[in-house]
């Protein structure tokens, strides 16, 4: 929207002229914590492309080489210089099945919330935006889909769709869009009756233009970090419900398919159970910290 | 002759769980074309509301607007479709809200939201758009540059500055001011004024001025309409209301303004509070207060009466002196 360029303040007030978002970030830098879980996130996002480089570049060879093929001489290898977290039930390098296992765990999590908030958010919106009956309509749908529970609502709906990976992204999706409709309602009704939405109907603004131009810019602060908060949660659902045989399907790695194989083994293999729950561990801690971070950054209730 | 603004018999009410708000009580008001009128009264008057019913922005629920007519121009407003509504709103009467700090969208460039305004109403291309909101920020005293600063960068005398090039910017003919110097510092409050005055001379904006400060008024109206418990009780010019005050509610008003040049000990205020609005009553609802009131004030409701030119006063006291004295 904004056509204007961001000029040097002219007016000698530099000191405390910083727009909201420069000093979120301010505040984040602050938190060390914050600081560690992003570099975590960024470090993962930087494993998910150079895996997928590699795969286009060697045009999958690569992946069939070492990530599919089986070396049943190594079966169940311990963790030792040349495969660092061991090899699997098939021989397999766990290292590297763990690594490119990265981009199915964590693009399916995305992508499920995005999906989850572009399908929720706008219920909300809509709810709290109009009230009255309009709002108990749509959320006491949202409240049936609330009822049931969000590992069990996506097991229903990827069983009656059958398993895949496209059922699966599908399924976490439709399982988190109450969720979402409720936060953005929320949000929506602590800004709907500051003047300023008044003002742009008074100025002859439409529906439409308030809820978006003006009330969502203004909510997405709670919204963006409950969704960061919410990618942990999504990516251990991607493992639960893989590790239950709903998600993705062998021989394609993926930390909760790799979990569920390394249970029948773990009296003799400890490793193939423990490091693909480390890399879980970490990445859903790293989602937590940083959307911890975020809210701090962006409550301004909380600014030192 | 026809008025450019006319309210007529309009009636507000709140239904709220505690019972039904008598917000306005039949109110009659006329606004023509270039004029400013100041609409004066306590905290809970009515005013805000009766600015609101213009621009038909009154929350429904719990609001409703029970009757009357609000004609703009020869045009029943409260019949209006929505988008008829909308195309009036900011292009033909704008308003202007009392906290400038709350009235500009935080997130976005004080320039954007000038030319937002441009753009719903006038079918005119972005970089006009923008050029135009360039121009009426520099016409309220605010260098064109600062058009990419964001609200929170301004004062608050520049915000309410903001807030005035936006509700000039499509040169509607009713400027609704809802106290606008209330927020801001005394002498912020006078910049902003005379500024309001040379623009109003400049575009030749009917003004409908809300506020309880009557100095201002003196000021800026031409004409005056008091207003108690959601009525007019008086109506004229400021010459009438200040000169040949009729009412006794606004004689009250002007008795509680300090007077520099008298030395009196303490200001004179009205004893008693404004009654109760959810109760409707039949009598004036200005008697319990009144310390001329008699037997009848009590008992029936006062009509709003001619007893000058434009002047208007609706007293049974007034009523009676009409009579005797004949008009003056």
């Amino acid at each position: 929207m904004s056509t204007f360029h961001q000029t040097e303040n002219p007016h000698g007030q530099e000191g405390n002229v910083r727009s909201l978002w420069k000093q979120s970030v301010i505040q984040f830098k602050h938190n060390r914590l914050a600081v560690a879980g992003l570099v975590i996130i960024v470090l993962f996002i930087v494993t998910i492309l150079t895996t997928m480089a590699i795969d286009q570049i060697t045009n999958y060879s690569f992946y069939n080489e070492y990530i599919i093929k089986q070396d049943l001489s190594l079966r169940l290898a311990k963790p030792s210089m040349a495969h660092l977290f061991g090899c699997d039930e098939f021989g397999r390098d766990l290292l590297l099945r763990i690594l490119w296992g990265t981009k199915l765990s964590f693009a399916i999590g995305v992508v499920a919330i995005a999906m989850s908030v572009v399908m929720g958010a706008p219920f909300g919106m809509v709810a709290a935006f109009y009230g009255g009956k309009v709002d108990n309509a749509i959320m006491r749908i949202m409240d049936v889909l609330l009822a049931v529970p969000y590992m069990l609502l996506a097991m229903a709906i990827v069983a009656a769709l059958g398993t895949s990976t496209m059922n699966l992204l599908l399924a976490l999706a439709v399982s988190g869009i109450a969720k979402y409709a409720r936060i953005a309602r929320a949000a929506v009704l602590t800004v709907k009756d500051n003047e300023f939405v008044e003002a742009a109907r008074a100025v002859g603004a439409n529906d439409f233009t308030i809820l978006f131009g003006y009330i969502l810019p203004n909510a997405l602060a709670p919204i963006l970090v409950q969704v960061s908060l919410g990618i942990g949660d999504s990516i251990l659902a991607v493992a639960g419900l893989s590790y239950l045989g709903l998600g993705v399907q062998p021989p394609q790695p993926e930390w909760g398919a790799i979990l569920t194989t390394a249970r029948t083994y773990m009296r003799d293999a400890w490793h193939i159970s423990v490091f693909p729950g480390l890399f879980l561990i970490l990445a859903v801690i790293a989602f937590n910290l940083f959307g911890d971070g975020l809210r701090d950054a962006l409550d301004p209730k909380l600014k030192r | 002759m026809s008025h450019l603004l006319e309210i007529k018999d309009l009636q507000v009410q709140y239904h709220t769980e505690d019972g039904t708000v008598y917000a306005l009580n039949h109110v009659d008001l006329e606004l023509d074309d270039g004029e400013t009128l100041g609409l004066v009264g306590e905290t809970g008057a009515g005013k805000t509301t009766l600015a609101k019913s213009i621009m038909r922005l009154i929350p429904n629920p719990p609001g409703k607007i029970e009757g009357g007519v609000i004609e703009f121009d020869g045009k029943n407003l409260l019949t209006a479709s929505d988008s008829e509504i909308r195309a009036v709103r900011g292009n033909q009467i704008s308003m202007i809200f009392q906290d400038p700090m709350s009235s500009l969208n935080p997130v976005m460039r004080v320039g954007d939201q000038i030319a937002e305004v441009i753009g719903v109403h006038e079918k005119c291309p972005k970089e006009e758009a923008k050029r135009k909101a360039l121009e009426m920020l520099e016409t309220v005293g605010i260098p064109a540059e600062r058009a990419s600063d964001f609200p929170h960068q301004f004062s608050g005398g520049m915000k309410q500055r903001v807030v005035i090039a936006i509700a000039l910017a499509c040169n509607p003919r009713v400027l609704i001011a809802d106290e606008p110097t209330t927020a801001l510092d005394v002498t912020i409050q006078a910049q902003v004024l005379e500024m309001m005055r040379r623009l109003r001379d400049k575009y030749h904006t009917a003004t409908l001025l809300i506020t309880h400060d009557l100095g201002v008024v003196a000021q800026m109206c031409e004409k005056v309409a008091i207003i108690y418990a959601g009525e007019v009780v008086e109506f004229g010019t400021v010459h009438d209301i200040y000169k040949r005050t009729l009412h006794p509610y606004t004689e009250g008003l002007l008795g509680a303004i300090p007077q520099v040049h008298l030395n009196v000990h303490r200001l004179s205020p009205i004893d008693g509070l404004m009654p109760d609005p959810t109760i409707q009553r039949t009598g004036c609802p200005f008697a319990d207060r009144c310390k001329y009131a008699f037997e009848r004030c009590g008992k029936e409701h006062p009509q709003f009466i001619s007893v000058g030119d434009r002047h208007k006063v609706r007293c049974f006291k007034a009523e009676k002196e009409a009579e005797k004295g004949g008009m003056d």
